[in-house]
């Protein structure tokens, strides 16, 4: 075949010093690159007619682009009463109703948040709440009832209509009682309380299993300072693993599961921090652990390191 | 679709099948071998011509090259050889029905020969236009209509229902939906979600809204189900009261990043050490730590993950200059001793933060909020950022070439060529003072097109509007995106 011929007449090494002698010559290296260049250039142009002829030919261009939808109904409306829906500036929110998805019941979407934050046992006294619900082990709409009269905070339940007046005034009086429900919790269940403001607690109140749960959700590190332990997340950056694992075989009993769970095998209760990163302040702090030895709790915020404030 | 070639084809191939297409195109369009380069290399001249081209083709008949400038077509009719192979990219010329022909079969066998040709030379497979399967093409047919994003209509704009001071989270989810290549990823539905239950999955909840968004409809959205998710996973965000949206922003990604991984195998979820599940591979830079010792002059690096760069916005007037002051050298003073590994003491040291590896996605947290013992306050001072923004000057390699080049002068820097551009696709803004204040959010839906949401209020915005804004989160998005070339 005459291909063999052709790639027989010169070796490899032929070829590569006979491509070396031509271009010592600066001609032969101009018309070179112009010719690659050239090459380079017809065959991405080439591509592209063979893509664009490919399309038509087969019907797959048309097949892509369809018939564009009429755009009338989704006009963006410009009028400066309106937003792009045409919706009024002036009108109030819509409310509806949504069912939340964790008692499942029928909750107005404009109180939504505030009532989820209770319902989950996340704000303040909710802990309390929630733990009664836990304890009442049961899902009936009839047991919240009980627990509606027992926290009159809970004002977000949207109930029949004739409940809104109640409602109404109930909303106002909580925003008007908020400093005398801090001692009311506090009284009763201090150790609990997740007051952000304060952020932290001890674990010498607790049971096991109460325990158990924050370490589960939070970071938990005690500070050297206030001695309360961080509730920050498990992936809190002003703390290391080391010290979420330490406090993990401390504070739960060696020889118990829970503590082999959470401490042996951190990454079930969090991601390992090489998987998943923070914000770039998290991972400066961290590094800052490192090299420095004893971790301060500071405030909550704090823990974003800039130049100016990276000592 | 009508790729089925044409009738000379069909002939050709039931008389001699499609070996003697597979054998050009492995030799001579994409060498899958290195002994097929050489060929390609040493014999691909016109047999009549001995010229290289123009646009050189070979006879599926006989092994005949010729150029398309008159020798190909000649062989053609004195053989009575109708069919003959384009050598460039493998297209098929009939010269009885005088045009390019398309056949199914020889276009997946061109597709396997790209493949091996790529990993003959350790290269990421090259950009081939997408094709729809049957079913897809099916589907296409059935439904003709298309909807288009214009910057005249609604579509892909929804405003979101506040709950009750859920301003921070409508804001994040605004910027997380006009994430363009969030957008792309859940539109193709690239979520296949391998979790217990989907109504478990913040993935799948993201997913659904993005249809949402691009249904058409104008009623404000009802966000109570991701609030849900994203606080049964995120249980540190004790309770709306005390929401940022910054928080909010890095707690969203984390359980987006949690769910991505759920149910997958083990193996599939690294690829070169690092996580490839989409939040990661939009969302994730690496930030570069040296210390130096001043003693010895040894360097400790360490590189660290990050999803956003916290900024402090005292002095500066612009985000280029937090940024300049963020990746400076700065002197750790005689307090701050560090153990040098190579002195075995405790020296004192300099430590300078730069960026390693630049996220898809860049985002700025300026930090507004000063919080200490004496006093809580924001900050309300104004700092100008840019609509397009060149990151080089803050990555590594150019720190590197910077200090290397002042020492022995001029000396190429690593990474001159790299494309480090981003431009602005969302701002999220703080109004009002620290216990009374709401959240808003400007969005880019298209290039130049620019809007504002208030909740479940949409308005159109400029983007003069956008860059006099005070700013709290900026969020740039990588302006020429690269194909990933792994060699593997």
């Amino acid at each position: 075949m005459k291909m063999n011929t052709i790639s027989s007449e010169l070796s490899m090494n032929d070829l590569n010093s006979k491509f070396f002698e031509i271009m010592q010559n600066e001609d032969n290296a101009v018309e070179a690159t112009n010719f690659i260049y050239d090459q380079l250039f017809d065959d991405v142009t080439l591509g592209i007619l063979f893509e664009f002829h490919h399309g038509v030919k087969t019907g797959l261009t048309d097949l892509i682009e369809g018939e564009k939808e009429e755009e009338e109904p989704y006009k963006i409306v410009n009028t400066s009463e309106c937003d792009v829906f045409g919706f009024s500036m002036m009108k109030k929110t819509p409310d509806s109703n949504c069912s939340c998805p964790n008692c499942e019941r029928p909750v107005s979407a404009t109180r939504f948040a505030p009532h989820l934050e209770k319902c989950m046992g996340m704000g303040r006294n909710s802990s309390r709440i929630a733990s009664r619900r836990i304890a009442s082990n049961s899902r009936e709409p009839t047991s919240y009832a009980g627990l509606l009269s027992d926290d009159d905070d809970d004002a977000d339940w949207a109930g029949g209509s004739m409940q809104n007046e109640r409602r109404k005034r109930r909303i106002k009086n909580n925003n008007n009682r908020k400093p005398n429900k801090m001692h009311n919790g506090n009284s009763r269940n201090g150790h609990l309380n997740n007051d952000a403001n304060d952020g932290s607690t001890t674990y010498e109140t607790m049971t096991a299993n109460e325990k158990k749960n924050l370490l589960l959700h939070s970071c938990g590190v005690v500070s050297e300072h206030t001695k309360k332990f961080c509730t920050r997340s498990t992936r809190c950056p002003q703390h290391t693993e080391e010290q979420r694992r330490a406090v993990r075989i401390s504070v739960l009993e060696p020889s118990t599961p829970e503590s082999q769970m959470m401490g042996l095998t951190p990454d079930e209760a969090s991601s390992p921090p090489d998987s998943s990163p923070s914000s770039s302040c998290s991972s400066s702090s961290r590094k800052r652990d490192r090299h420095r030895a004893p971790p301060k709790m500071k405030n909550k915020r704090e823990r974003n390191i800039s130049p100016s404030q990276r000592e | 679709m009508n790729d089925n070639g044409c009738i000379h084809l069909n002939n050709f191939k039931a008389a001699k099948g499609t070996n003697p297409y597979k054998i050009v195109h492995a030799f001579f369009v994409s060498c899958t071998s290195y002994e097929a380069r050489r060929y390609k290399a040493t014999s691909c001249l016109c047999f009549a011509c001995g010229q290289p081209g123009p646009r050189m083709h070979s006879c599926l008949h006989c092994i005949y090259f010729a150029c398309y400038a008159g020798h190909i077509q000649e062989h053609s009719k004195s053989k009575k050889h109708f069919l003959y192979v384009d050598l460039s990219y493998g297209n098929v010329f009939c010269a009885q029905c005088q045009d390019y022909i398309y056949d199914r079969e020889l276009t997946e066998i061109a597709a396997i020969h790209k493949a091996k040709e790529a990993k003959s030379l350790g290269i990421s497979i090259p950009f081939m236009p997408w094709l729809p399967n049957h079913n897809e093409a099916m589907a296409l047919r059935r439904l003709r209509k298309r909807r288009l994003i214009s910057p005249h209509t609604t579509i892909g704009l929804r405003g979101l229902q506040n709950l009750g001071s859920t301003c921070f989270m409508n804001c994040i989810v605004q910027t997380l939906i006009h994430t363009p290549l969030l957008r792309d990823y859940f539109l193709a539905e690239k979520h296949k979600c391998k979790s217990q239950s989907s109504s478990k999955c913040l993935v799948c909840e993201v997913s659904k809204l993005f249809q949402e968004f691009y249904s058409g409809a104008k009623t404000p959205l009802t966000l109570h189900r991701l609030l849900h998710l994203i606080w049964t996973h995120a249980r540190h965000l004790a309770g709306y009261e005390q929401q940022d949206a910054h928080e909010f922003f890095i707690a969203t990604l984390d359980v987006l990043h949690r769910h991505c991984m759920n149910g997958v195998e083990d193996t599939e979820k690294k690829e070169n050490g690092r996580c490839n599940c989409i939040i990661d591979q939009i969302f994730t830079g690496g930030l570069q730590s040296d210390v130096v010792c001043t003693s010895c002059s040894g360097v400790s690096t360490t590189i660290d993950p990050f999803w956003d760069i916290s900024l402090d916005v005292a002095g500066p007037g612009s985000l280029q200059a937090c940024l300049e002051r963020f990746t400076r050298a700065e002197h750790l003073g005689s307090a701050a001793k560090i153990k040098c590994s190579n002195c075995r003491a405790y020296r004192e040291s300099t430590k300078q933060l730069t960026l390693e590896t630049l996220p898809i996605v860049a985002s700025f947290h300026l930090k507004r909020f000063e919080h200490s013992s004496q006093i809580d306050r924001k900050i309300s001072a104004f700092v100008s950022f840019p609509a397009e923004l060149d990151m080089t000057p803050f990555m590594s390699s150019h720190r590197r070439a910077v200090d290397v080049g002042a020492a022995e002068n001029n000396n190429t820097p690593e990474g001159m060529f790299e494309d480090n551009r981003y431009s602005l696709f969302a701002v999220v803004n703080h109004l009002g003072s620290l216990d009374a204040g709401h959240y808003t959010a400007y969005v880019r839906q298209m290039k130049g097109s620019w809007f504002k949401c208030d909740d479940h209020m949409i308005t159109r915005a400029s983007l003069r509007e956008v860059l006099d804004s005070e700013g709290y989160l900026l969020f740039y998005h990588k302006t020429v995106l690269e194909y990933e070339c792994d060699v593997s």
